[in-house]
């Protein structure tokens, strides 16, 4: 055993956890080499100065007073505050997300013809971003850097598939598809309820999981992180889509898409609230 | 003695006499744990109950499949931060103002905050100034490992930082203290 890592272990030894084998090893390397021996007995000192530092004793009644000061609160009053607090956040970043799709909206004219091959790798992308969606969820693998690998990956495979899914391409597609209903209630409709949907749904998950992941921050904080990385990764993505599958019917589908921008996160966040005290 | 997470579950459900035991249970570790990390006595009382009042608002968000301590030094050391931030801003005004009207120099003398007097051992000084030398991160790791005796995963989860950092943390507060104590010849072996 080599001093260096004898040092790190002597440290592990006082303040973390050995196995006993390694405990072993470390006693005998110890008792053979003299340096170790010196930082063994320095670091023993070391501990024990460490506990000279006395701190005084709270005052009195503090706890008692801590705890009347909590329970005079009103505290429905500041949940409703928190939680209008929180629509205003989800509000605006649903703006932000619109905003952006707007501009992407504007960006893509429809040009080119589209082949059934193109829609179908669509479909794989935002298949395997709901999977791993939902995985989370499901098996409660609770970090913020696994949704945003997530979403980059997402984020990712789109950008890959750009050349091959011609953006214009889905949209003439589609126009052709539409041509006989566009203009009718039921089109409408339809385009309002998959663009809600569409949007709705991983953003929905996101803010439940990241409500859960950030509780200890905050919960709005967890919400706000969701729709974040909603607005600046998966966003132009699913507007893009948005845009191309709805020409002609963008504003309908803009405004089922912004309502659940808006809805998702506050839907997602109450739903892990209401987790963690079904839970207790 | 029930444990933190059942006191926690009964005060989830509206049971005021859990959240007190939990309130008081804590009091002492909380209030001195405020301490070290720099706080006076006057700002570690408000400290606490501001930490009592954030446990008190988040009860809904608790998870009881956690542990608690590990939540609570969570909520702890959020409230501290914050207390710096505010408190950073407060001394950047009073520092303008002071060297507008008087010349003074910008910069703090460092330590300035903690020569109050909280322990007259000789000892427990320098090890308080040897702990006050560290950074904020440094510092926070080695109150929770040795003094409020959290272990590395609890720490990680308070912290919100992997246990590897948390490791890495310790090693170089330690070796921080360390050489500060040594060099004032406050300890004897190495």
């Amino acid at each position: 055993m080599e001093c260096d890592k004898a040092y790190d272990l002597l440290i592990e030894r006082e303040y973390g956890h050995l196995q006993e084998s390694v405990q072993d090893e470390l006693s005998s390397h110890v008792e053979r080499c003299e340096p170790c021996r010196i930082e063994a007995a320095s670091l023993d000192e070391l501990a024990s100065t460490l506990d000279r530092w006395r701190v005084p004793n709270p005052p009195p009644m503090l706890a008692a007073l801590a705890v009347e000061r909590s329970l005079n609160l009103p505290r429905h009053a500041s949940a409703a505050e928190a939680r209008a607090a929180r629509v205003f956040a989800h509000l605006g970043l649903g703006l932000v997300a619109a905003a952006l799709s707007m501009i992407l909206v504007a960006g893509s004219v429809p040009r080119l013809s589209i082949p059934a091959l193109s829609l179908g790798l669509i479909g794989a992308v935002w298949a395997a971003m709901y999977g791993a969606a939902f995985a989370q969820a499901l098996h409660r693998v609770l970090r913020m850097r696994t949704i945003a690998r997530t979403a980059l990956l997402g984020a990712g495979l789109v950008v890959l598939a750009a050349p091959v899914l011609s953006i214009p391409s889905v949209v003439d597609a589609c126009r052709q598809l539409f041509a006989g209903a566009r203009g009718s209630f039921g089109l409408n409709m339809l385009l309002f309820v998959a663009g809600g949907l569409y949007t709705g749904i991983p953003i929905f998950v996101s803010a439940a999981v990241c409500g859960r992941a950030l509780e200890t921050t905050s919960v709005n904080r967890g919400g706000g992180h969701a729709g974040v990385l909603f607005a600046i990764l998966i966003a132009p993505a699913v507007y893009i889509q948005c845009a191309a599958l709805a020409l002609g019917l963008v504003a309908t589908w803009m405004a089922g898409s912004l309502l659940a921008a808006v809805a998702g996160p506050t839907a997602g966040i109450w739903v892990a609230t209401r987790i963690a005290a079904r839970q207790a | 003695m029930e444990a933190d997470e059942v006191l926690m579950v009964r005060a989830q459900a509206g049971d005021r006499e859990a959240f007190g035991s939990l309130a008081t249970r804590y009091e002492t570790p909380l209030f001195r744990f405020f301490c070290r990390m720099g706080a006076e006595t006057d700002a570690a009382a408000d400290l606490f109950q501001e930490t009592i009042l954030q446990l008190y608002e988040r009860l809904d968000a608790y998870d009881p499949a956690r542990l608690f301590r590990a939540w609570l030094y969570g909520i702890a050391h959020l409230v501290w931060k914050d207390s710096r931030r505010q408190a950073a801003r407060r001394l950047e005004r009073l520092t303008r103002w002071a060297t507008l009207e008087r010349g003074l120099p910008e910069e703090p003398p460092a330590g300035q905050d903690l020569d109050a007097g909280l322990d007259r051992d000789l000892i427990g000084v320098a090890v308080r100034l040897a702990i006050s030398h560290l950074s904020e991160e440094h510092r926070a790791v080695l109150i929770l490992r040795h003094y409020q005796e959290l272990t590395y995963p609890e720490i990680a989860e308070a912290l919100g930082i992997p246990v590897g950092t948390v490791k890495s943390r310790m090693h170089h507060a330690l070796r921080g203290v360390k050489s500060d104590l040594s060099r004032k010849k406050v300890l004897e072996v190495g």
